[in-house]
């Protein structure tokens, strides 16, 4: 009873929080005057195409009225027509939110395990050369823009050693194209966050390592394995989870930059072609879905930590 | 101060941050060549004479990187400086006043905390112009007011609620004379711990918006606008990506370890766990 209270009140915040944000994002889109109708015309802006171009597009009404045209809109799912493309804000966010979706997945997958293993081997070994080395290695990593890592697995894999295409997205679903399309872009993505988490589980784990009833375990003379993944990677577990929830958000900005080195179609890019044409429905709607997914995202972690942790009462 | 010499990691940052610094702010002198000669070797491969090779219009690239060196630097250090000034001020009159100002706040900065600050940054940047340093400047500013707001007004609290502080409100000192010389100097341990935390991340997000175009003005390009047009020659002229880009990658690993170290010899309980990365 109380999880599903729990669980409700959740929901309702997430679902305020969407609309705080799309709110916002309209007003803030709407504040300069520069308007994407003189992006769209460019040097042939006439005072009447001007005039025709605005009142077409709905830009002419005041504020809170499109404000509410807007809203009545959403609540039929409509997220209304792209200025510059001529289709549907639905359509082109569906058309590549499942590369999105690929990608992110698998992004995130190489971040938390290969994030996870070395620093769960970093915390083990504390303070040797592997540690060490690990750690330095996981630095770099973090260090390196997205966009540089993205080129320098290009020039490797796809240019010197021509093992994977340089560009594009997946066209079937099959193992192979999944394979070819996805393992650049994904270890792009994920790497940089690998060192990240690798970092963080490194400190958490050193700390839980340290603590009494470990000292219990190994006295018991379980086995390293056991005492590692078993006993400490439980205690561990709340915060990796937190902190992964806030790396997959992280990761959500990264996506623009990995989606245009790879030439991939999908949301980032999407969204930054919208901020850049100044397309009004277009950013709104990936605002609101980009808004969407953070929200579920941090939703699923609130979830999570009552069956990580028994101890948790939800409140 | 001691102790920070003694880190090793802080020191390697240190060095390899004023290395880099001396070289940019040198760059008049030592680099080999001006980004004013415009030679007929296009795209020449790396070399003794052309370190980082040459770009599509001759010039040598290794001199481009350090001619625009100090605007990429300075204009990083400068988001800082602004965001962190923008930041101190929200969040300290956030703890400090409390009620529904307190409640207001927080929850705007909240939500743009929440939104991933790439696209945070694009929007403002869509919003406000796409090309010019003041928009960069802010955009990155709007997405790294919240984070030191959020930690100082946490900090603040602490420090408001402490009994010397009502020790000083009983003997009358005044309101802004109690926050200026009671409050604000607990918070500059705080203070110091983000700043080193924050600027590889500024760095690399102006980077990316730069390397998507946004931001800097072709005159004057900054590394990430280097790469970017590097990136038009990439299947040709893979070095003009990966040197400007490497030099970035090393830059950000400087004030990574040096941000680490300060940290380790500052507040030893936060050893690894703030790690930069939090903006991107």
């Amino acid at each position: 009873m109380a999880l599903l209270k729990y669980t409700l009140s959740r929901a309702v915040r997430g679902v305020l929080s969407i609309f705080v944000i799309v709110t916002i994002a309209f007003f803030a889109i709407r504040l300069v005057p520069g308007d994407p109708v003189d992006v769209w015309l460019g040097d042939y802006a006439t005072p009447e195409l001007v005039a025709l171009t605005t009142a077409a597009w709905g830009l002419d009404k005041p504020l809170h009225v499109q404000y509410f045209v807007f809203l009545r809109q959403l609540a039929k799912g409509d997220l209304g027509t792209s200025l510059r493309a001529n289709a549907s804000v639905t359509y082109l966010i569906g058309e590549v939110f499942p590369y999105t979706v690929r990608l992110m997945m698998a992004g995130a997958l190489i971040s938390v395990i290969l994030g996870v293993l070395i620093g769960a081997y970093a915390a083990v070994r504390h303070n040797s050369v592997g540690d060490v080395a690990s750690m330095t290695a996981c630095m770099v990593f973090l260090s390196i823009p997205g966009f540089v890592l993205g080129y320098l697995l290009i020039f490797l894999f796809a240019v010197t050693w021509r093992i994977f295409p340089v560009i594009g997205g997946e066209k079937t679903l099959s193992v192979a194209a999944l394979w070819r399309h996805l393992t650049l872009p994904a270890l792009s993505l994920g790497l940089g966050y690998a060192g990240t988490v690798a970092r963080m589980t490194r400190s958490t784990m050193v700390e839980v390592l340290n603590s009494d009833y470990i000292r219990t375990a190994r006295s018991k003379g379980l086995r390293q394995s056991t005492i590692v993944f078993r006993h400490a990677m439980r205690n561990t577990l709340t915060s990796l989870v937190s902190m992964i929830g806030v790396q997959v958000i992280v990761m959500l900005g990264g996506l623009v930059v990995t989606e245009t080195v790879f030439s991939r179609p999908g949301l980032g890019r999407l969204y930054f072609t919208a901020v850049s044409a100044r397309d009004y429905p277009l950013m709104q709607g990936s605002i609101l879905v980009i808004a969407v997914c953070v929200v579920v995202v941090t939703f699923l972690v609130d979830l999570s930590y009552g069956i990580i942790d028994p101890r948790i009462q939800y409140t | 101060m001691k102790r920070l010499l003694k880190s090793k990691m802080a020191a390697g940052g240190g060095i390899i941050v004023i290395l880099i610094l001396i070289a940019c702010v040198l760059a008049p002198w030592v680099a080999p060549y001006s980004v004013k000669d415009f030679t007929d070797d296009l795209l020449a491969r790396p070399s003794a004479t052309h370190l980082f090779g040459t770009d599509s219009f001759g010039r040598d690239a290794l001199s481009l990187v350090l001619h625009s060196g100090l605007e990429t630097l300075s204009m990083s250090l400068l988001t800082l400086v602004i965001s962190a000034f923008l930041g101190i001020v929200c969040g300290v009159v956030s703890g400090y006043v409390g009620g529904w100002t307190d409640r207001i706040l927080s929850m705007v900065m909240q939500g743009i905390m929440s939104f991933p600050s790439m696209m945070v940054a694009l929007l403002v940047m869509g919003i406000f112009g796409t090309i010019g340093r003041a928009s960069l400047i802010g955009a990155i500013s709007v997405t790294l007011i919240p984070r030191f707001s959020m930690i100082l007004r946490g900090a603040t609290i602490p420090a408001r609620d402490a009994e010397y502080v009502t020790a000083a409100q009983a003997l009358g000192v005044s309101r802004w004379r109690l926050l200026w010389r009671h409050v604000v100097p607990n918070l500059v341990t705080p203070m110091i711990v983000v700043c080193s935390t924050y600027l590889p991340s500024i760095i690399l997000l102006e980077a990316s918006l730069s390397f998507l175009g946004f931001g800097a003005p072709p005159d004057a390009p900054t590394w990430g606008r280097i790469v970017s047009e590097g990136g038009k020659y990439f299947r040709i002229a893979p070095w003009l990506v990966l040197f400007p880009g490497s030099v970035i990658a090393v830059t950000v690993i400087g004030f990574n370890l040096l941000g680490e170290g300060i940290r380790d010899v500052v507040d030893p309980r936060v050893r690894g766990k703030l790690t930069a990365r939090s903006v991107r």
